[in-house]
């Protein structure tokens, strides 16, 4: 047996542990579990574990009861607020004990002292109600001596929500389409197709909403960290674990352009022959939505890292099942090659987990950790941790994260897997890969990376700028080496994907902006790129460069929107590429000036190739050999239905970027402030000109 | 530093206009309408064509008026308030860079504009004739528009990053048309070959961009230490005024923070900005700052410089625009001579603040643009293809102007860019006329595919562009010979014609520049010299096309013969439409010189230098007799130059159809200057050659080594696995088996024991029991 062959058959055992690992760890009780014989002890059952408010004025009931055969203390109550405000309040407050088979009602007031809703103020509230008891159940150390009651804290939630629960619609919605794929007859593609498009036009439409309601003027000092429609419960109490979604500047975008490269890549896969388990295809390509928007919109480490397990499967078999000829090479490889980070990543989760302070769950139960990605940006500094493996703790922390995220960027030199993943997977999930799921390693860069340890991103700026000049030039001199269509992309994406982490190493607001608009422009364009191949591929059954020539007269239609493609890709001013390419430059050159300027010499570079590869195809004598595969099947109306809105956001955010960079300001205002030293912070906040 | 303390320096009075945008406006509908629609519009009937093309000139005269219009409104401000300001959206917006898409008309831009959409609309106008019948016509016109509009974009745009959408724009635009015939492998070349160099100015560009907006952010040596000396010593231009907010409707034009900012308009205002006690604090600060050991700057002037050398083709970027003549005509006409290659004077003429700044950088442009200029003229010398000399002109021509610049003659180097947009057009527009006709003559002449060397010594007979094809045309041409005469005339320099006034202007303005590091005298001289070279190869130009009798071409095949269409009347090689325009452009080619800039030394008013440089003090009267000296001189060496080129056109040069090839006089030479001195070779095996080797090395690095190592790590982690394997089945899994079959066995030979005979099992009882006693004695 070959060893591409024996590799996948080895994952796919492990698919199936890891599945399993998965499923135990959803499976694990909410509630801490004890023994069937215990001592007699007090025993306090709450009512609800959260309480939902919605409007002022409000009085939500809580009744405490004792189903022990001790008596309970309830040593006293109080709510906890975030920012020390005090929009609820909790009556009656002073200690009670109450006997075995008693119960008492506490009556909760919402009386909010924040405006809710409205320019610049949050719509969400979060608080916790805390009970202090002697059920030692409730104790935050087992260990400790049952007169230590204070410890005993049973938590209750308080929320209040303008908004739906949207972002759970939005990750959850194609995995409850998955079913409605399997109700359609095997034999009736058309059908199956049909209600996949539908599926995730769903995500799409919620995507678009979240961005329309967006406000880039909620920022952190404004409530919720700068959140917006939060959602936060806890999930596993005795892991500390929480289901914790929420959106913000740095994340918006990144669901937008997921929600809209999902619905094109379904579009894209309307070419996958029906006899190839259709149904399986499309169930995959929703599970891997699922991942996708999970990893940008969850906020607790725990759970992003499911969802980013998650996102890994569906994409394996997708590649391995309907992939090319050396499929199983590529996919294994980029599985492996995707797990072997994931591995660091786990170091890095447990490392930063078992470092953090101790904080409580949004339902206000103390705990000694915490996997709150928010917690352990603003209040943690991993800087006094001891010296691990004779390392200081944030620079190995950020080592391990930093490989396993720029495994997914790629960064030169761990991108070997994007090109053979790239060249054996079917259009459309090359579209994904290119379009979000290499956005995924630059977003958590920002997120985990830059957020929660900004001193060892100022330590590596260096560094990092080093590489992301050396995948930029590289990158660009293999692409022009490239003979295969798809390869010449794939490279590019590893050289753009440079300038993300350019912006990234400066750490400036200019460069981290132009990094995020350039994520999701880059987005946008490669997913033409590769639709754009994948038409030619579908007729003609190969994507050697020499082996086209002078289809611009023969194909008009496909030559318009080549040509704009590829030119937005080479960063012509107009068109996307380019404004977050200048951003980024801007942005780094006071930072690193000498690595900018050179990187900047990639715009020879990349024209060089991008021209190339137009030339090739479009121009010079046409190939007789495509005499009848090509004359007169210029694009159809559902390959313009893929690209065309592609191309009218490509050219409407180079003309007018505006809206995407205040969508993304707010997130990008708050990261700067976390990443620089202070003074920086009041030098950026000076407010510009008038104009 | 909140933001009370910002300070504000005033700027030009600048008056708000809610019109400029229609001249834009005009050009990017007709790009639109004839790319989007153009194809199917020209499939719908016979008519098509021409409505496609009446599109595309329309839209052009709507651009052409309405800048006229906006040029109208311009003089009717007083002097020192000549800025119309057309503030569209906000394009982006981050840390304290604000960059609008605002189009501002100052003197400088509007005379560019009207250019442009002038001189443009009459080339429009030429190419309904001129690109009759093909098939592709929609796309031309399409691309020519979309040309206009980045066009006017780079000259309006108020921010250097709006220009620099323009300043790609037309980039694109002229790669698009150069590689119009796109099934010729050698036109996309010449097409990308065009891009890439000016990619490396785009660099350059964008790195002068990156510094100018690190300037005042604080992040360059520059910034605090300025900010600190400024609120010590309280100034008067720059003052501190309350915060304005955001308001757009305060009259935010008069002052602007000193912050980083794109608009050149600031920085100069920056520049001038004075303290109370009159000491220009942030130029001081300028001139004083050093990055890298290097003025900043003279830095930021490179950077800006190189991509003025790539648009304008100057010496280490110029080797682009003679092949860029692969584009049809008018495009050469339009993009490659009137307007696109005086970008790079248009920028350099805006930053002329910088060059105030930094002499060395004046200096640089200078002896770049001199050197460009005597390069470009001596390879004009021998070029036999009539487009590929009128590109050398033009490079040299532009060379010119950077001298110009360079010596901070800002006012001579636009005047000289407005009369070469006539001449030169006038020129490349006769010269489309005559390779129309000549196409139709040698239409049945077999192509010899000759090497570049080989064209040299012999034309290839089905060439229309090649002069030693072209015999007897004054008879059958004798409009656009006239237009053609009048261009070259203008070009040489001869009195009368525009040239002659504009370029004079330059020389003698180089002559008296005192900001040079280098001898003005010498770069005058140099100048002079490449001035009496543009004459010699105007001529030269001129009688090789036009001159020689009908009998002198005995050669041309029977038959083929322009003399066989004379039945048909003069208009079927001169089509009315392009012979109208020719003419108009020549009799601008004559009149623009003395009406826009007759010499104050002879008594005139150089109206332009006055429109753009309203403020500047009269030239002393004392120096009139030096500037008609010098002029005197300028017209003597061109006419001794022209009196060269038509001697040396007269001689005969090839005879045709002979396979016997004389050799010039100076061969060595000769071929030396039409290989352009090698400068292509050089640059190839400098730039092409080593990017090529690199991305091959690159990939085999990346396929070997890299992938190589994550192929190694997964071989090895198998084998690994093997070698588990094996120790699992053989050695781990052996052992247990050994146990197993070691107890059976021995299992087996214990069976013996068991005999049932009651003395052997009692022999055993005793010898045990012994064996005990022994042993438990042995223990103690």
């Amino acid at each position: 047996m070959n060893l591409p062959a024996q590799l996948f058959r080895i994952g796919r055992q492990f698919l199936k542990a890891l599945v399993a690992l998965v499923a135990l760890a959803a499976a694990v009780p909410a509630t801490p579990a004890h023994a069937a014989n215990r001592e007699p002890a007090p025993r306090l059952e709450l009512s609800t574990r959260s309480l939902k408010f919605t409007q002022a004025g409000q009085t939500a009931s809580l009744v405490v009861s004792n189903a022990g055969d001790r008596p309970l203390l309830i040593d006293g109550v109080s709510v906890v607020h975030a920012g020390g405000r005090s929009d609820f309040s909790v009556a009656p407050v002073i200690a009670q004990t109450i006997a075995p088979g008693q119960s008492l009602t506490y009556d909760v007031t919402f009386r909010p002292t924040v405006a809710l809703g409205g320019r610049g103020n949050p719509r969400q509230l979060f608080a916790a109600l805390q009970i202090a008891n002697n059920d030692p159940r409730f104790a935050r150390d087992p260990a400790a001596s049952p007169e230590a009651r204070t410890a005993h804290i049973a938590g209750v939630k308080l929320s209040v929500s303008l908004d739906p629960p949207l972002l759970s619609w939005l990750v959850f919605f194609p995995l409850l389409g998955i079913p409605l794929l399997f109700l359609v007859p095997r034999d009736r593609p058309a059908g199956t197709r049909i209600v996949a498009l539908l599926v995730s036009l769903v995500p799409l439409a919620i995507a678009v909403r979240i961005c329309a309601t967006f406000d880039p003027g909620l920022i952190h000092k404004a409530g919720n960290r700068g959140l917006q429609f939060v959602e936060h419960a806890p999930w596993i109490r005795s892991f500390s674990v929480e289901y914790f979604l929420g959106v913000d500047g740095l994340s918006v975008t990144m669901v937008l352009l997921s929600a809209l490269v999902s619905v094109i890549a379904v579009g894209a896969s309307w070419s996958i022959p029906a006899e190839r388990n259709l149904r399986g295809y499309f169930a995959l390509l929703l599970l891997l939505e699922v991942g996708m928007m999970g990893v940008f919109v969850a906020l607790d480490f725990f759970l992003f890292f499911v969802f980013w397990e998650l996102m890994l499967l569906p994409m394996y078999f997708l590649i391995g099942i309907w992939g090319g000829p050396r499929k199983e090479y590529a996919a294994i490889k980029f599985f492996l090659y995707t797990l072997a980070g994931s591995v660091l990543l786990l170091l890095a989760i447990i490392a930063l987990y078992h470092a953090s302070k101790p904080a409580v769950l949004v339902d206000g139960t103390p705990t000694l950790h915490t996997f709150n990605l928010l917690k352990l940006t603003y209040d943690n500094d991993f800087g006094s941790q001891a010296a691990l493996l004779g390392f200081a703790f944030p620079h190995l922390v950020w080592v391990l994260l930093f490989v396993a995220f720029a495994i997914k960027v790629p960064i030169v030199p761990l991108h070997t897997w994007l090109p053979d993943a790239h060249v054996e997977a079917p259009t459309a999930i090359s579209v994904i890969l290119a379009g979000v799921l290499l956005k995924m390693g630059t977003y958590a860069l920002f997120r985990i990376n830059a957020a929660i340890l900004p001193e060892a991103t100022a330590w590596a700026s260096s560094a990092t700028a080093w590489l992301a000049a050396i995948s930029i030039v590289y990158g660009s001199l293999c692409a022009m080496a490239q003979t295969d269509l798809k390869r010449l992309v794939a490279y590019s994406s590893v050289a753009h994907m440079g300038f993300c982490l350019l912006g990234f190493s400066a750490g400036t607001t200019t460069g981290v902006t132009g990094a995020i608009v350039q994520m999701f422009n880059h987005g946008t364009i490669t997913s033409m790129l590769f639709l754009l191949v994948g038409v030619l591929y579908d007729r003609t059954h190969t994507r050697g460069l020499d082996d086209f020539g002078g289809l611009a007269p023969v194909m008009p239609r496909y030559a318009f929107l080549f040509g704009l493609a590829f030119m937005a890709s080479l960063g012509l001013p107009g068109l996307s590429g380019f404004i977050g390419e200048v951003m980024v430059f801007l942005g780094a050159f006071p930072v690193h000036r000498g690595i900018t300027l050179a990187a900047a010499l990639s715009l020879v570079l990349t024209a060089a190739y991008h021209l190339t590869a137009i030339q090739k195809v479009h121009f010079g004598p046409f190939n007789p050999r495509w005499e009848t595969t090509l004359t007169g099947r210029d694009v159809n109306g559902r390959e313009l239905a893929t690209l065309v809105p592609l191309a009218l956001i490509v050219v409407f955010l180079g003309c007018y970027p505006a809206p995407l960079i205040d969508l993304i300001s707010g997130g990008v205002a708050d990261l700067v402030a976390v990443m620089s030293p202070p003074a920086n912070v009041t030098a950026d906040a000076v407010d510009p000109s008038p104009r | 530093m909140n933001a009370a303390d910002t300070l504000w320096v005033k700027v030009a009075h600048a008056q708000p206009d809610a019109w400029l945008w229609t001249m834009l406006a005009f050009p990017l509908l007709g790009a639109i309408v004839c790319g989007l629609f153009g194809r199917s519009i020209e499939r719908r009937g016979p008519r098509g064509p021409g409505l496609v093309a009446g599109i595309a000139v329309a839209v052009m005269v709507g651009a052409a008026l309405s800048a006229v219009a906006a040029f109208l409104r311009l003089r009717a401000l007083p002097v020192e308030d000549r800025l119309l300001v057309d503030h569209l959206f906000t394009l982006l917006k981050v840390e304290r860079l604000h960059v609008d898409v605002a189009f501002a008309l100052d003197p400088l831009s509007a005379v560019f504009a009207l250019v442009i959409t002038i001189v443009g609309t009459l080339i429009h106008g030429f190419s309904v004739g001129y690109m009759h019948g093909d098939p592709g016509r929609w796309r031309f016109f399409a691309c020519l528009n979309l040309f206009v509009f980045a066009m006017l974009l780079l000259g309006l745009g108020a921010s250097r990053l709006l220009c620099f959408v323009g300043w790609e724009g037309v980039g694109l635009c002229s790669y698009l048309l150069i590689g119009f015939w796109h099934r010729e492998t050698g036109n996309v070349n010449a097409a990308k070959k065009a891009f890439l160099f000016n990619r490396v100015g785009d660099w350059g560009f964008v790195a002068g961009m990156m510094l100018l907006v690190a300037l005042f952010a604080g992040t360059l040596p520059l910034g605090p230490d300025l900010e600190r000396r400024l609120a010590a010593n309280p100034p008067t231009l720059v003052a501190p005024i309350p915060h304005a907010g955001e308001s757009t409707s305060v009259p935010a034009e008069w002052a602007v923070p000193l912050a980083p900012t794109l608009r050149l308009r600031d920085l100069d205002a920056f520049v001038r900005a004075q303290d109370a006690d009159g000491v220009p604090v942030v130029a001081e600060a300028l001139r004083a700052a050093t990055l890298w050991g290097v003025p900043l700057v003279f830095l930021i002037g490179l950077g800006f410089f190189l991509a003025m050398a790539g648009k304008s083709a100057q010496l280490p970027l110029a080797l682009w625009l003679p092949d860029a003549m692969a584009g049809p005509t008018p495009v050469s006409a339009l993009i490659h001579a009137a307007t696109m290659v005086t970008a790079g004077v248009d920028l350099a003429a805006r930053l002329s603040f910088l060059v105030g700044l930094s002499p060395g950088l004046g200096t640089l442009i200078a002896l770049i643009g001199l050197t460009t200029a005597l390069v470009a003229a001596l390879i004009a010398v021998v070029q036999h293809d009539i487009k590929r000399l009128l590109a050398y002109s033009t490079i040299s021509q532009l060379g010119f102007m950077f001298v110009a610049v360079g010596a901070g003659a800002n006012e001579a180097a636009v005047f000289h860019v407005v009369t070469h947009a006539c001449f030169k057009a006038c020129l490349f527009l006769a010269a489309g006329v005559l390779i129309h006709a000549q196409a139709d003559r040698l239409g049945a002449a077999v192509a010899r595919r000759l090497t570049w060397a080989q064209r040299r010594l012999q034309p290839d007979p089905a060439d229309p562009q090649d002069f030693r094809n072209m015999r007897g045309l004054r008879e059958h041409l004798p409009l656009t010979r006239l237009g053609f005469l009048v261009g070259a005339v203008a070009l040489a320099g001869l009195p009368v014609a525009s040239g002659f006034f504009s370029k004079d202007e330059m020389l003698w303005r180089v002559l008296t520049a005192g900001t040079l590091l280098v001898s003005p005298t010498w770069i005058y001289g140099a100048a002079l010299l490449a001035a009496g070279l543009t004459a010699f190869y105007s001529a030269r130009g001129y009688f090789l096309a036009f001159g020689g009798e009908r009998g002198n071409d005995a050669g041309a095949r029977p038959g083929h013969d322009l003399g066989q269409a004379e039945g048909q009347g003069h208009s079927a090689h001169e089509p009315v439409g392009m012979v109208t325009v020719v003419l108009i452009l020549a009799v601008a080619a004559i009149v623009i010189g003395p009406l826009l800039g007759w010499p104050a030394a002879w008594g005139g008013h150089p109206w332009l230098e006055h429109f753009l440089a309203p403020t500047a003090p009269a030239p002393d009267a004392a120096t009139f007799a030096g500037a008609r000296r010098a002029q005197i001189a300028g017209v003597l060496v061109a006419s001794l130059g022209w009196l060269f080129g038509w001697m040396f056109a007269r001689r005969p040069q090839i005879v045709h159809g002979s396979e016997v090839v004389q050799r010039p006089r100076w061969d060595g030479l000769h071929r030396l200057l039409w290989n352009g001195l090698h400068l292509d070779d050089l640059a190839r095996a400098l730039t092409v050659h080593p990017v090529e080797d690199f991305s091959r090395a690159a990939d085999a690095a990346d396929r070997r080594w890299v992938d190589g190592l994550v192929r190694f790590v997964a071989r090895a982690t198998l084998a690994i696995s093997r070698l588990g394997g094996f120790i699992d089945r053989y050695v781990v899994d052996g052992l247990v088996r050994a146990v197993g079959e070691a107890t059976l066995w021995s299992g087996r030979r214990l069976q013996r024991v068991q005999t049932g005979r009651i003395n052997h099992y009692t022999l055993g009882i005793t010898v045990g029991a012994a064996l005990l006693v022994i042993v438990a004695w042995i223990a103690q």
